[in-house]
C-alpha cells in the first residue's frame, strides 16, 4: 500500500513561522516495503504525523493518499479495516489497559485475526524476554516491560505499514536489539514497510529513506 | 519453565464487553433490570386478567354479543296502597321497544293463581313466568305442553339450584342434588285458586342463567289462567331486555327515571365488572409507569457507563475495533441480559396463571385460556427497550 503525502499541515501549525522541515508542506511517496525514518526533536509534530497516517487525526490541510485514495473518503468502519489487517502501531504512551494482564492486552489485538497460534506468542514473548510477566497486570509492568508488550501488540495482525512513534525509548540497548531483531523478521513476514519517528538518527534498520521534520 | 494458565487460545477471546461497561457500582443496572422484570409481569399480568375478568363476566351473557337484564316494576307505596300497578303495561312495554338502545323486548308472563309443590319431602309456594322461545337460553326440544298433559316442562334458574344445593338441602343435613338427578325427578304441583284446583307435576327439562324465574310453556300458563282465574289476558310482571351493554348511562338513565328495578345480581356483577376494570387499569398505568422509569434508568446507566469507558471505547477502536461491532457487543450482552429477564417472567406468569385458573376451574368459573398477548408483552418490552439502548449507544459512540 502506497502512502502519499502532499503538502500536509496540521491545523495548529498552519500560519505559523515553524512548519519546516522536510515533511510538512511536502510532498512524499512512501512506497511499499520501503523503511522510513523520520528524525523529529521533541515538539515537532513526529506524533501528530503518526495521528494523521493512522487516521486519529484529521485537522489537516492538504493530502493523504493510501493506496490512492484520499483518506477524506474513508469511514469509521473503513479506518477500522485499515488498523486491523494494513496498518499497525505502536503508540508513544503505549495505549495499553492498565487492568488487563499483559496477555489479554496482546489478545484483545490477536483476536481480531487470529493471526497468530498460542505458540507463536510464547515464541516472541521468549524472544523479547517478557514470557514470564504476560500473566501480570500491565499497571504492574516497568515502562520498557510495557514498551515491549506494546511492540508485541503492535505485531500480532497482517499489515503492510508498521508505525513506530519512539518505540524503544525505554528498553536498553539488549532489549531494543531483540526488539529490532523481532520487528524486522515479522515485518519481513508480512513485506511490510515501517516508519519510525525518533528523537535521534539512528541505525535501528535499512532505512530506504530518512526525513527530518525540523 | 512456567506455566500461563490462562493461555487457552480457542477458548480466551477477552470479552470487550466487559472492558466497555467496568464501572464502579452496577447497582443501578441491576434495579433498572429488576423494574423491567416487574413492569413486565405486571403489564402481562393485567392484560391476563383482564381477558379472565371478560371471560367469567360476560360467559353468560354476552352470547352472540348482547346481554340480558331482567327489570320489574319498583315496589312502592303507592302500588302497596294499590295506586299503581306492580305489572307492565301494553303502553309501558310499547315504549320501551321503542328505546333504541334496546335491541328487543320480552315479557315475562306471569301466574294468577297459587302453585304449591312439594319435591323431596319439602312443600313450596313457588311461580310461573313464561317467555318468549328466542329468549330461552337452554335447550327447548322437550319444553312443550299440549292440553290434557300431566307433565308440565319447565326450565328454572341455575341460580335455584345453586341455593337448592347450597342452602336448603345442606340445612336439612340432606346432599346436593346433581343437575341430571333434578331432571328426572317430578315436582307435584297443585294451581289453586278461588276454590278451584289442577293438579300437575313438574319436571325440569333445562336450566337457565339468563331468566331467574320459573319458566313455563306459554300456552300452559294461558290455560291455567283462564282455567282458575277466568283471566284471558295474562299479566306481565317482568320484562327482560336485550340490551349491547347493560351499562350503558342511557339505559340506566332511562331505567331510574322510569323507576325500574334492574335485577340485583346484574346490576352488582355490572358494577364489579366496572371497579374490577378501573382497578385493573391503575395496576396498568402503575406498570407501564415503572416500565418508562426502568428503561429511563437502564438507558442513562448505560450512557453513564460508557461515558466513564470512553476512553477505553476510544483505544478499542484505535486497534481496529469498529463502532459498529462494539456496538453489535454491547447489544449482545444487553439482549442476553433481556433474554434472561423474560427467561424469568414468563414461567412465573405460567405458573402463577395456571394456578388462578385451576382455582377459577374449582369454583366452575370455566377455564380461559393464556391468550398470546401474555408471552408477546415481555417479549415486545425487551425489543422496545434493546431498541433505545441501540440509538443511544450509536450516537454516543459515533
Amino acid at each position: 500500500m502506497e502512502i502519499h503525502l502532499k503538502n500536509i499541515a496540521p491545523n495548529p501549525l498552519i500560519g505559523a513561522f515553524s512548519i519546516v522541515g522536510e515533511v510538512w508542506e511536502k510532498e512524499h511517496h512512501f512506497k511499499p516495503e520501503n523503511y522510513i525514518h523520520i528524525l523529529a526533536p521533541s515538539g515537532s509534530g513526529k506524533s501528530t504525523l503518526m495521528g494523521i497516517l493512522y487516521g486519529m487525526r484529521n485537522d489537516f490541510k492538504g493530502e493523504l493518499r493510501l493506496q490512492g485514495e484520499s483518506v477524506l473518503n474513508l469511514s469509521q468502519e473503513d479506518w477500522s479495516k485499515l488498523r486491523s489487517n494494513q496498518i499497525g502501531i505502536v503508540f508513544q504512551d503505549l495505549q495499553l489497559l492498565d487492568e488487563l494482564t499483559a496477555i489479554e492486552n496482546i489478545q484483545i489485538k490477536n483476536q481480531l485475526t487470529n493471526k497468530y497460534t498460542q505458540d507463536e506468542i510464547v515464541k516472541m514473548a521468549k524472544s523479547l524476554d517478557v514470557y514470564g510477566l504476560l500473566n501480570k497486570k500491565v499497571a504492574l509492568l516497568s515502562r520498557g516491560e510495557k514498551q515491549r508488550i506494546a511492540i508485541l501488540r503492535a505485531l500480532c495482525m497482517p499489515f503492510s505499514w508498521l508505525l513506530l512513534d519512539e518505540p524503544f525509548s525505554a528498553l536498553d540497548e539488549v532489549n531494543t536489539q531483540k526488539a529490532i531483531a523481532l520487528i524486522k523478521a515479522v515485518t519481513a513476514e508480512n513485506n511490510a514497510g515501517l516508519i519510525l519517528s525518533n528523537l535521534y538518527s539512528d541505525s535501528y534498520f535499512d532505512y530506504t529513506k530518512k526525513v527530518r521534520m525540523a | 519453565m512456567i506455566i500461563l494458565k490462562r493461555l487457552e487460545w480457542l477458548s480466551m477471546k477477552v470479552n470487550i464487553v466487559n472492558i466497555l461497561l467496568q464501572g464502579k457500582s452496577k447497582l443501578g443496572l441491576l434495579i433498572a433490570g429488576f423494574g423491567i422484570l416487574l413492569s413486565s409481569f405486571l403489564i402481562a399480568s393485567v392484560y391476563q386478567l383482564f381477558n379472565d375478568v371478560s371471560f367469567i363476566l360476560d360467559k353468560s351473557e354476552k352470547e352472540e354479543g348482547f346481554q340480558y337484564l331482567q327489570i320489574s316494576k319498583e315496589v312502592g307505596v303507592s302500588t302497596s296502597l294499590g295506586l299503581s300497578s306492580p305489572d307492565f303495561s301494553v303502553n309501558e312495554i310499547a315504549s320501551l321497544r321503542k328505546q333504541n338502545f334496546i335491541e328487543d323486548v320480552a315479557e315475562l308472563w306471569s301466574n294468577d293463581f297459587r302453585v304449591y309443590g312439594r319435591f323431596a319431602g319439602n312443600g313450596f309456594d313457588m311461580f310461573f313466568t313464561s317467555v318468549k322461545p328466542n329468549f330461552i337460553d337452554a335447550d327447548t326440544d322437550d319444553f312443550q305442553w299440549e292440553k290434557g298433559q300431566v307433565e308440565i316442562p319447565v326450565i328454572i334458574s341455575n341460580q335455584f339450584l345453586t341455593l337448592l344445593n347450597h342452602a336448603v338441602l345442606p340445612s336439612q343435613g340432606r346432599p346436593p342434588i346433581p343437575k341430571i338427578a333434578i331432571k328426572q325427578a317430578t315436582v307435584d304441583l297443585q294451581l289453586t285458586k278461588d276454590g278451584k284446583r289442577l293438579s300437575y307435576k313438574a319436571r325440569v327439562v333445562g336450566f337457565s342463567d339468563r331468566i331467574s324465574s320459573v319458566l313455563v310453556p306459554r300456552n300452559f300458563l294461558d290455560y291455567a289462567n283462564h282455567e282458575l282465574s277466568g283471566n284471558t289476558q295474562t299479566r306481565v310482571s317482568m320484562v327482560v331486555l336485550k340490551v349491547k351493554d347493560s351499562g350503558e348511562k342511557t339505559l340506566r338513565r332511562y331505567l331510574d327515571r322510569n323507576d325500574y328495578d334492574v335485577n340485583g345480581e346484574q346490576l352488582v356483577v355490572q358494577k364489579s365488572k366496572t371497579v374490577l376494570k378501573i382497578t385493573l387499569g391503575v395496576v396498568f398505568v402503575f406498570g407501564f409507569v415503572i416500565l418508562i422509569l426502568s428503561m429511563a434508568l437502564s438507558l442513562s446507566q448505560i450512557k453513564g457507563l460508557i461515558y466513564q469507558n470512553k476512553d477505553r471505547i476510544r483505544m478499542l477502536i484505535l486497534l481496529g475495533y469498529s463502532p459498529t461491532g462494539i456496538i453489535k457487543s454491547l447489544l449482545i450482552s444487553i439482549a442476553k441480559l433481556l433474554g434472561v429477564i423474560i427467561l424469568l417472567v414468563l414461567p412465573v406468569i405460567w405458573i402463577v396463571f395456571n394456578s388462578v385458573h385451576a382455582l377459577m376451574l374449582t369454583y366452575a368459573l370455566g377455564l380461559p385460556q393464556l391468550t398470546i398477548g401474555v408471552w408477546l408483552i415481555p417479549i415486545s418490552i425487551s425489543m422496545v427497550i434493546l431498541s433505545g439502548i441501540f440509538a443511544s449507544v450509536k450516537k454516543l459512540i459515533k
